[in-house]
């Protein structure tokens, strides 16, 4: 069940309806078996791998908590995080490196063939989130950070509420938890604040990105030989569809936990804006980047044992970070291109170098020149194959050409980005990314009307999904 | 209160401004794109006119791919088309702006598909429910508000999703029978397939095997073949519910399963009923009976098509009971007739006046899915014009609906049996004017 479908329609209403009549406790049961409906409404029987990750992490925390024994604690630990990562593992790695060991094993002539015929595997719904934050959740535990949770329906609750389930935020349990277990507040502000973000996301989502796809998804389909022209415009549309898809889809989930009172992490602040690759992950999926720089680059030595491990930690946390996006050796090569930026950026600025003020000018070319560097990384990220990058980026440099179709494309595709771009740019301005909301009533009167404008007369009513559900 | 519904009455404001204003642009991009090229070679025009069916797509409406599939063809001739495609007019003011445009763009040929608008208070477009539109068909300034045009195809899209999951989503108690195991390749594997989850993939092979079933005239197989295809969410991605109901159909009245062959026709739109002749069924007195509740239940639902009254004469017909069956058929001959709408019979008209006194060929498109013949009968009584060319899309259109889905052939149900065509519906329009025009003009 997607948010800007019509299921969603019928049942969110619903729900909420329910929600605001009952008490506390009966809230959270609500919520638990709404969120039970809505991830069975695409596959229930994937509801039981959930619930042993759950039942797992809820138990070895308890017993973490509880002893003071370092070497029990660290056991269950272990054994929450194996339990986690094997579930992961193998609904989402499994063929990649079978096929991969595969081949490695015919190359030292271990084996006599490569073929390898892979298992049909489907990848449970939004299980790279859910085991991100059960693993979170359990070493936060160990670290004595945060108290386990005392029952085992506000832990289900915490992992399975339907706003961040299936595709993030990432949330940790010493933000969340808390909410759980205290009364929830539902104010008229909040309600319509929950309300602008849904409809923003869906903005994002309806009108730019699922438009834009179609300017992507052909060119990308396609095989070679590529035109560069074509090739520039698909990944510029492609910046612009994967952030407005996915940045949709967490403004949604938090315009939703808002209504419901739940306060729900912030997962994008105009990425687009940073100058540097640093400043890029501060505002790109910050609960991925945050909880990679946490439970993987600090545990790894950050940038504590000299520079030389520092990048290695780098590397290796970017690595994972990619490969956490899918099975293929595409999402590592742009996991190591975004490790390269980052170290080359760390090689050339001093660690506690704060940005100075700069002319505007400057500013704005830093940003630009920046941009670039990113989108070239998204070319990695959504080509199919090794090969497509190579042909995609030849016909870059050696086989540039324009014709009329594209540029009727490109009038179009900058159609849907420039209202996106210009509310952007007023938020960046004003520092706040609901400044629109904060709007006297007559300016916001008339930017909703334009808006719904866009969304009803322009917008893709058909549902697609969510590229993050891939993940 | 007070603020919040001047707010709301604001927002509706801007909104139909914004939607007008849109409707401009659009018009001059559209005039920009004819304009484009006009003068630089000696062509073939045609112009096209209509309203949203013929302008939607924007550079990808119907007209600018008949260009393309025209020039593809390497006639003799180059192709110039002209889209006059104007969203939410009716033919009125299509027939207003004619003589402009004939001056303006001098086409050697005119398309024209137009109507779908007249409908206030007329029926050549068949409004779907007795109790929709009562206040706006009494209201032309509300009627044609941008906004109200919104919201009415907001409504009747939110409609059809509400029917089509309310009678689609609940999956069949035969989806839960006991796997049967007699037919190892074929009903095992699709539970078994379906237990991990549908994809296309497996949609596909259960498709496939399905229509095995009924080649093999193995109908209980293939019946719990399509129960479970369509209790699947992937349904509605692969093809349309409505074709695996339409199987279902056949399915059951091979089984002579008359209570249940009734109840699945209501999730097929009628014009998908031509191959279950469900006819057949009616000729005792049980069966008439379970025929005509049921077709009554959607004769009440949408009252203005003429289809389900004729299938209840039918019915009455074969139970022997001529009274009822006489009463249903002058109904029905009754909603046939109201098909055709005064105002857009007299535009037609004017337009083959105007196109005979300037010398350009007329070519009358009819609707998708729709006949034909009412198209031909409204202009029976204009002179003799050997030179019009009418072109039929129902056929093409039933097919098309029949193999690739409701969904994937028009976006929307704005004309109550048909909507906008999608892309692929548009490329079936212009593929099938190319062909009428080729064999009608003799082009070579």
């Amino acid at each position: 069940m997607l948010f800007n479908s019509f299921e969603f329609l019928l049942f969110f209403p619903l729900v909420y309806s329910l929600y605001l009549l009952l008490k506390h406790q009966w809230q959270n049961r609500l919520l638990i078996a709404a969120s039970c409906l809505f991830y069975a409404a695409w596959n229930w029987k994937f509801l039981g791998v959930m619930f042993v990750s759950i039942t797992t992490d809820y138990f070895c925390s308890r017993w973490i908590d509880r002893s003071q024994d370092p070497r029990v604690r660290k056991r269950f630990l272990l054994l929450s995080i194996f339990v986690n990562l094997s579930i992961l593992g193998f609904f989402k790695y499994f063929n990649f490196f079978a096929a991969n060991f595969g081949e490695l094993f015919c190359a030292l002539h271990l084996t006599s063939s490569a073929a390898y015929t892979p298992l049909k595997i489907i990848l449970p719904l939004g299980i790279s989130f859910y085991t991100f934050e059960a693993i979170s959740y359990t070493v936060d535990v160990y670290r004595r950070q945060t108290k386990p949770a005392q029952k085992y329906s506000d832990y289900l609750l915490f992992v399975i509420y339907f706003p961040h389930m299936i595709a993030g935020p990432i949330m940790r349990a010493k933000n969340f938890l808390p909410q759980i277990t205290s009364q929830r507040i539902v104010t008229t502000e909040l309600f319509y604040e929950g309300c602008f973000l849904f409809f923003w996301g869906i903005f994002e989502k309806m009108f730019v990105a699922d438009n834009l796809a179609k300017v992507v998804n052909p060119v990308f389909a396609a095989s070679a030989p590529y035109e560069g022209g074509a090739i520039l415009l698909a990944i510029y549309a492609f910046s612009f569809q994967i952030f407005c898809d996915f940045d949709g889809y967490s403004n949604m989930a938090r315009g939703l936990g808002k209504c419901m009172g739940f306060e729900i992490t912030i997962n994008f602040k105009l990425p687009y804006f940073a100058t540097n690759p640093r400043e890029f992950w501060q505002r790109w999926h910050i609960s991925l980047s945050t909880w990679l720089r946490d439970y993987l680059y600090i545990p790894l030595g950050g940038n504590r044992n000299g520079k030389g491990h520092m990048y290695m930690a780098l590397l290796v946390t970017m690595l994972l970070g990619g490969l956490w996006h899918g099975a293929s050796w595409t999402f590592v090569v742009w996991g190591a291109y975004q490790a390269t930026l980052l170290i080359v950026h760390r090689i050339f600025t001093k660690p506690d170098e704060r940005p100075k003020g700069q002319h505007p000018f400057k500013y704005f070319l830093k940003i630009i020149f920046f941009f670039h560097l990113v989108v070239l990384g998204w070319l990695f990220f959504r080509a199919q194959s090794f090969g497509q990058i190579v042909n995609m980026l030849q016909a870059l440099m050696f086989n540039f050409r324009f014709n009329q179709q594209d540029l009727s494309l490109w009038i179009k595709s900058a159609g849907f980005v420039l209202p996106l771009l210009a509310i952007q740019i007023w938020q960046f301005k004003s520092n706040d990314l609901i400044i629109l909301f904060k709007q006297h009533w007559l300016l916001k009167t008339i930017v909703y009307a334009f808006l719904t404008y866009l969304v009803l007369g322009w917008g893709i009513m058909k549902t697609e999904e969510f590229i993050y559900f891939q993940f | 209160m007070t603020r919040r519904l001047l707010r709301i009455i604001l927002f509706l404001l801007f909104l139909e401004i914004f939607l007008r204003i849109g409707g401009f642009v659009s018009l001059r991009i559209q005039d920009f794109q004819n304009h484009f090229d006009f003068n630089a070679k000696q062509s073939y025009r045609i112009l096209c006119v209509g309203e949203s069916m013929t302008m939607v797509g924007g550079d990808q409406s119907y007209p600018r791919i008949l260009e393309e599939v025209l020039n593809q063809k390497h006639l003799s001739k180059k192709f110039q088309v002209i889209d006059k495609g104007i969203s939410g007019v009716n033919s009125d003011v299509i027939m207003d702006s004619m003589e402009s445009f004939l001056d303006e763009y001098k086409p050697d040929m005119v398309i024209a598909m137009m109507g779908l608008n007249d409908s206030s208070g007329d029926p050549f477009f068949v409004e779907t429910r007795k109790t929709q539109g009562a206040f706006f068909k009494t209201n032309k300034f509300f009627y044609n508000l941008r906004v109200c045009k919104l919201f009415r195809g907001i409504y009747k899209d939110f409609k059809n999703n509400f029917i089509t999951f309310f009678h689609c989503s609940v999956p069949s108690s035969k989806t839960d029978a006991p796997i049967k195991r007699t037919q190892q390749n074929t009903i095992y594997d699709v539970q078994e397939d379906y237990s991990q989850g549908p994809s296309d993939e497996n949609t596909a092979k259960a498709l496939q095997l399905g229509m095995i079933c009924i080649l093999k005239k193995d109908y209980a197989d293939a019946e719990m073949i399509f129960r479970i295809l369509i209790a699947s969410p992937q349904a509605k991605i692969y093809g349309s519910k409505s074709t695996f109901y339409h199987y279902l159909a056949l399915i059951l009245y091979q089984e002579a399963k008359v209570k249940e062959l009734v109840l699945t026709l209501e999730n097929i739109p009628f014009w998908n009923w031509y191959d279950i002749p469900v006819i057949n069924f009616c000729d005792n007195q049980e069966n008439a009976a379970l025929g005509i509740a049921s077709f009554k239940k959607l004769h009440d639902e949408f009252p203005n098509i003429p289809f389900y009254s004729d299938m209840i004469y039918q019915c009455y017909a074969k139970s022997g009971n001529t009274k009822e069956a006489d009463k249903w058929k002058e109904e029905s001959h009754d909603l046939m007739k109201n098909q055709v709408n005064i105002k857009t019979k007299l535009n037609y008209l004017r337009l083959l006046d105007i196109l005979k006194r300037k010398n350009v060929t007329p070519v009358l498109m009819q609707y998708p899915l729709r006949d034909v013949e009412s198209l031909k009968s409204m202009v029976s009584t204009a002179p003799d014009d050997e030179r019009v060319i009418f072109i039929d899309n129902e056929t093409v259109f039933k097919e098309a609906v029949k193999n690739e889905g409701y969904d994937a052939i028009f976006s929307d149900y704005l004309g109550g049996d048909f909507g906008h065509p999608t892309l692929k519906g548009r490329k079936i329009l212009a593929e099938n004017i190319t062909k009428t025009l080729i064999n009608a003009m003799n082009w070579k």
